[in-house]
């Protein structure tokens, strides 16, 4: 063993530890000293047997830990998962969950399939493309407003969010094609904080309310994130329309579809980020085909679907983090 | 006699867990070695595996934790030790049994046809 070893063996112990800051107060007190010591062992014991065997135990402990973790905390809550992440096991009707999603399709998909036609194409300062997307606008805004008419059901999240970007991308657009003299590069913050604000009037704060009660809900809505981005294209990549450019915008609407379907809250939103993860490889793929060697292309595809999947994995995530910690804060107060 | 009727089945990890501790009391590293030995090097269980398994194996009184009798414990070695409880040991035989009805049954069925 070269004289690294021990030091970067030590570094793991190290980054062990600190993970184990994830487990309950209560787990760790019990059982954390014994597995930083079990773990020193396998390290040492691994590290013997030389790199590839240590990267396979490092590897296996980061993929076990956050399940193992998640289980911890439920354990912990007496298996009530409920009691740690609030969420309601509502499930949106068949129609009613189709009909939600037909404006992200227009806005969406039918905006990639028009794009490519003779005279649509937004590359030419398309006037149809414009309207086009004013429609969707308008579609979304119209939908956003029967949502809060409703309080705020789970279909209607994701709208506001999408409505951002939607009224970003119209005004980016009508600068293109009128060639105004206007800086739209920050529009979409622009939109979402009016947006965001607008919701806090009376009438409206039930999307905020609702929030308090089900961390999920937010986490839908910032799928309008993941929504938007994923029926986007890069036109030099794929010159032409194949079902590979819908696939992605397809799949994201899917898997949209199941989280209004499925009552519970771990499944609802492991099928966003499965979604999420899926629709993204397919989005990517033409940049990994485009690439001079297929292990660049690999290497290069991996590292772009890691980036764009870990930010959209935080961005869903974020509501259940913030829960946790919420959680977790007034514990600490409570117990002061 | 001993009485087969167990609630759920066992999963991999705990059954080998089980085993493993049903030839003597052992701790954390010892289990983990040996649930990789008995499963001929298919299990290799992860730390944070191992704890989650030993610590709802003791929830449900199949194991107990002990502190390690001996006053000096080898260097580096956890201070605690996990030994089959009376409980354990039954789920173990009744996981085995029902195990060996599967494999019966498949014999009944499949065994003669892939001789």
């Amino acid at each position: 063993m070269s004289e690294r070893a021990p030091s970067f063996a030590q570094m793991l112990v190290r980054l062990f530890a600190l993970a184990l800051r994830f487990y309950p107060t209560s787990v760790r007190r019990e059982y954390g000293a014994e597995m930083q010591a079990v773990f020193r062992m396998k390290v040492m014991d691994g590290a013997q047997q030389g790199a590839w065997k240590l990267f396979g135990l490092v590897w296996r402990e980061m993929c076990d830990l956050p399940p193992a973790v998640v289980s911890a905390h439920v354990q912990a809550n007496g298996g009530r998962m409920d009691a740690y992440f609030p969420f309601t096991s509502d499930r949106t009707p068949w129609g009613v969950s189709l009909l939600s999603l037909l404006p992200f399709f227009i806005g969406g998909t039918l905006r990639l399939i028009l794009s490519y036609q003779p005279g649509w194409t937004p590359r030419e300062q398309s006037l149809f493309y414009l309207l086009f997307l004013l429609l969707g606008t308008l579609v979304l805004l119209a939908g956003c407003a029967l949502g809060s008419a409703k309080k705020f059901p789970r279909w209607a999240y994701p709208y506001p969010f999408y409505l951002a970007f939607s009224l970003s991308t119209l005004v980016g657009y009508a600068v293109f094609v009128f060639q105004l003299y206007f800086n739209s590069r920050n529009s979409f913050l622009f939109f979402l904080v009016v947006i965001l604000v607008v919701l806090l009037l009376p009438g409206l704060r039930s999307f905020y309310s609702h929030i308090r009660q089900d961390w999920t809900l937010l986490s839908y809505g910032l799928y309008g994130f993941a929504l938007y981005l994923l029926s986007t294209v890069d036109f030099d990549e794929t010159p032409r329309l194949t079902l590979l450019v819908l696939l992605p915008s397809l799949i994201s609407l899917l898997a949209a579809l199941a989280h209004l379907r499925i009552r519970s809250a771990p499944v609802r939103i492991s099928v966003l980020l499965v979604g999420t993860y899926v629709a993204l490889f397919f989005w990517l793929l033409p940049i990994f085909q485009g690439m001079v060697s297929v292990w660049l292309g690999i290497v290069i595809g991996s590292f772009m679907l890691l980036g764009y999947g870990m930010l959209l994995t935080a961005i869903l995530l974020a509501p259940i983090l913030v829960s946790n910690a919420i959680h977790f804060w007034r514990t600490r107060q409570a117990a002061r | 006699m001993t009485d087969h009727s167990s609630p759920a089945p066992l999963s991999e990890a705990s059954f080998f867990i089980l085993l493993s501790l049903a030839s003597g009391p052992k701790h954390g590293y010892a289990v983990l070695k040996d649930a990789e030995v008995l499963s001929e090097g298919r299990i290799t269980l992860s730390v944070s595996t191992l704890y989650t398994s030993l610590g709802r194996l003791q929830e449900q009184g199949l194991i107990e934790r002990l502190d390690v009798e001996d006053e000096e414990p080898a260097p580096g070695l956890p201070r605690k030790v996990y030994r089959l409880s009376r409980q354990g040991r039954a789920a173990l035989e009744a996981e085995a049994w029902r195990l060996g009805r599967l494999l019966a049954a498949y014999n009944r069925r499949l065994g003669a046809e892939s001789t």
